[in-house]
């Protein structure tokens, strides 16, 4: 509790609250913009953090991932166009209510669900963080690696679409991971003779080029359309559900709460994942299932605010092992390390003004999300209408601008305009990029982990199914891959119906 | 015929002329930008805290931003390969420490020379090292190392090739079975001991002590020449008998080419660094001994010490290459 009142200190100095509050505007922002998500945006602005204080970069980025989820609603709500995967769902039912009239309900209850979920997932990560920092002490090399075996498969068997497609993509993280130099023996490897790749393939060249330049090159080749939007109310009064819709709101919010949360918690779960299946519960314990895809209430409460509190669960992990559950929190992980901070057990006693500020910039940031989103919505969707002939080049040469300034190398210049081509291409074949970037940070602990147990072994590959935690996840790994070979059951479920949404969506 | 050359001669000296101003007038107005500093362990580790101190001293020295990069892997090998591919143009110094010219060439395949890849600037410090376990480890003392692990081979995590040599030689002269785990980070390798997911682990007193003071890992011996000031009561290895040292001065450097008057200017900082009255405070309660010599001065104590580090080497089995 002293921890947090420090933190709180921390977050109410005064620039650290602007770039708290920067941090949850511009995931608003970028929330709203379809294709432009929060991978994008973290990655354009990890290297302007560079030379900012750690907490305050910290705080900043944490602020675009938890307020993406908050933009994300509103598009999906008003023009079917989910500006983020975790808000794919809300198409659903969110744009169903808003074309009967309940736009105002629809985002109101979002704003609330999203704001109750997040702030409960923060107070869960404030008293779970401690606990689990030491028991994290159970984690030793095969652990590690087969924690982030399963969390590979369960990437690769949650992705929406082809679960082939996802094995590739994983395949090809791990590949790109292994590049440079051999992490035990220092010896180089899948360099191609070139000198400067002996150093690795940096996150910046890849997450930039990957989200940020194919990003720009689907936004040129992008046909132009007119939008459609139904018009948010008017007034503040508007946002308020009636008396139905809020009682019917309150079981899913706190069903959503906390199955968010434990889905955030496993590596490979996150947002996206929390929302597939807090609709999927919500419909199976639905009285009127039949109203869900024409304007349930449930189908909107329930994963609107599993998404945040998702977010905030893949906190917990990233904070106490250093271990990242999704793509978002690998590149936050990135962010720690470039600032000379290593995540894991030791972080509460050694930083504890960083540990604690972040999660107290994260009540402070859901309170500003709240206040920011429900009167500024009208303004927040005039954001689509900045043309693209604009938007396309400024965000192309901050890209540029922000891979060189790394390591003013031109090399990783080079680097990222090929995976930006790349990044385009695998995009729009449909491939999950998000995949490659999670599998690029893992594979490198992954690596190490296989190796250092196999040498405390002698090589015995018993090692790895040895204690309670090790076999626990040896079993999800096999269940899942087992999984993988049965074929989908064509009775389309929320979650096909909602990626049908958002490949239209993408296509456009 | 005879004009080509010389021309080419003409040129060339003009291109040196040219070549030559530029670089005097770039030693002049060094430093115009920050320098970085490459560092071999992650964030939170001894060396890092080390650089982290002496750092905030230079900055004060030489008017810019020192930021530490940190390039762990490869058994603390990856940095220096790092720093030796990098341009000499006084804005990238990093840690080069004994094992780049001492134990890893001896050891593994290495992406470059030490001897003939850098300019070095000076040592700043050495770390203190000692070996430890598990609080309720049946290990309780040196000796129990090599009578358990002649029943059951013995597992320790360690970052750095220097680091180890005691155990290496435990191993060869006293028939102890021990096996060498590496780990990136110190913090994280001291973790694996007390997690008991090896059985031993030999790293640097800053990395240990936290650990130690909550109780959690039992301290056997210092492996250093001395017995580490905030327990006294631990003995050396030496004291019990065992002359094996693990060897811990911290180098930095510029990759070599660098404008001697930028190399001379750094140098001077370091020393400034060293009589710094808040850096060696920090470095006290790091636990890690202040320690300066001029860039010469490391240079010929590495070379100093080279021949009998090849000796101890070989007879620990462990020179490879």
């Amino acid at each position: 509790m002293e921890g947090l009142l420090g933190g709180f200190a921390t977050v109410f100095q005064p620039a650290t609250l602007m770039y708290c509050f920067i941090g949850v505007f511009l995931g608003t922002i970028v929330g709203i913009l379809p294709g432009l998500g929060p991978l994008t945006t973290i990655a354009l602005l990890l290297p302007i953090t560079y030379k900012m204080d750690v907490t305050s970069a910290i705080i900043m980025l944490s602020g675009i991932y938890y307020g993406v989820a908050y933009g994300g609603t509103i598009t999906s709500v008003l023009m079917r166009i989910p500006g983020e995967a975790s808000s794919v769902v809300t198409c659903l039912d969110g744009y169903e209510m808003a074309r009967k009239g309940r736009a105002g309900a629809a985002l109101g209850i979002a704003a609330i669900g999203s704001f109750v979920a997040g702030t409960i997932g923060v107070v869960a990560v404030s008293y779970l963080s401690p606990p689990l920092s030491r028991w994290v002490l159970a984690f030793g090399p095969a652990e590690y690696a087969m924690v982030m075996l399963a969390g590979l498969s369960l990437v690769t068997y949650f992705s929406s679409g082809s679960r082939l497609k996802a094995l590739l993509m994983a395949g090809f993280g791990l590949l790109l991971g292994a590049v440079g130099s051999d992490p035990l023996a220092a010896a180089p490897r899948l360099t191609f003779g070139i000198f400067h790749l002996t150093g690795g393939i940096d996150l910046a060249p890849l997450a930039i080029g990957l989200f940020g330049i194919s990003e720009v090159l689907s936004m040129v080749l992008r046909k132009k359309e007119k939008m459609q939007v139904l018009a948010p109310p008017s007034s503040l009064l508007g946002f308020m559900p009636n008396r139905e819709e809020a009682r019917r709101s309150v079981g899913p919010v706190a069903r959503g709460t906390v199955l968010g949360f434990i889905v955030g918690l496993i590596p490979g779960g996150g947002a996206v994942l929390a929302t597939f299946l807090s609709y999927a519960v919500e419909k199976k314990l639905s009285k009127h299932p039949e109203q869900f895809g024409k304007g349930a209430v449930e189908g909107l409460a329930g994963p609107e605010s599993a998404n945040n509190s998702g977010t905030a669960g893949a906190f917990v992990p990233l904070l106490c092992m250093g271990v990242p559950a999704n793509a978002i929190t690998a590149l936050l992980l990135g962010a720690f390390m470039i600032h000379g901070v290593a995540p894991g057990p030791t972080i509460m006693e050694r930083q504890p003004e960083l540990f604690w500020g972040v999660i107290a910039s994260m009540y402070v940031g859901n309170v500003m999300l709240l206040i920011l989103n429900l009167p500024l919505v009208g303004l927040f969707v005039k954001i689509l209408d900045v043309p693209r002939a604009w938007l396309a080049p400024i965000i192309l040469t901050v890209c540029l601008i922000g891979v060189y300034s790394t390591n003013s190398a031109a090399m990783d210049v080079l680097l990222a305009v090929m995976f930006g081509v790349i990044g385009y291409i695998l995009r729009r074949y449909g491939y999950d990029l998000g995949i490659v970037i999670l599998a690029y940070v893992l594979g490198v602990i992954f690596e190490r982990s296989v190796r250092q147990a196999l040498a405390i072994s002698d090589g015995d590959l018993g090692i790895f199914v040895s204690s309670p935690l090790t076999i626990t996840f040896a079993v999800i790994t096999a269940v899942l891959v087992g999984l993988a070979f049965v074929p989908r059951k064509r009775a389309p479920g929320p979650a096909d119906a909602a990626i049908a949404v958002a490949e239209v969506s993408q296509v456009k | 015929m005879i004009r080509i050359p010389a021309l080419k001669v003409l040129a060339a000296a003009a291109g040196a002329c040219l070549f030559g101003a530029l670089a005097a007038h770039a030693a002049d107005d060094w430093p115009r930008k920050e320098i970085t500093l490459i560092n071999n362990y992650p964030p939170g580790s001894a060396t890092e805290l080390t650089a982290r101190a002496i750092a905030r001293s230079i900055e004060k020295t030489i008017g810019k931003p020192v930021i530490i990069k940190a390039v762990p892997g490869g058994a603390g090998q990856l940095g220096p390969a790092e720093l030796a591919r990098s341009a000499p143009d006084g804005y990238t110094i990093g840690l080069v420490g004994s094992s780049s010219y001492l134990t890893a060439p001896h050891m593994m395949d290495m992406p470059f020379d030490a001897w003939k890849s850098f300019d070095l600037i000076a040592q700043a410090a050495e770390l203190r090292y000692g070996v430890g376990v598990r609080k309720d480890s049946p290990i309780k003392s040196v000796q129990d190392i090599i009578d358990q692990s002649k029943k059951k081979r013995l597992t320790y995590s360690s970052t750095s090739p220097n680091n180890v040599l005691p155990l290496f030689q435990m191993a060869k002269l006293n028939g102890a079975n021990l096996r060498w785990v590496t780990f990136a980070g110190g913090a994280e390798s001291v973790l694996q001991a007390v997690g008991g997911h090896v059985d031993l682990t030999l790293q640097s007193a800053t990395e240990m002590k936290p650990q130690i003071d909550a109780g959690n890992l039992r301290l056997l011996a210092s492996t250093s020449p001395e017995r580490w000031p905030d327990y006294p009561d631990v003995p050396t290895l030496r004291e019990l008998g065992f002359d094996y040292i693990s060897f811990g001065p911290m180098g930095y450097a510029f990759p070599k080419g660098v404008d001697p008057k930028v190399r001379d200017r750094m140098e001077k900082a370091f020393e400034i660094a060293l009589k710094d009255p808040e850096v060696l405070d920090q470095l006290k309660k790091l636990g890690v001994a202040p320690s300066y010599r001029t860039g010469a001065e490391f240079y010929d104590h590495m070379k100093k010490m080279e021949p009998l580090f090849i000796q101890i080497l070989t007879e620990a089995g462990m020179k490879t290459r």
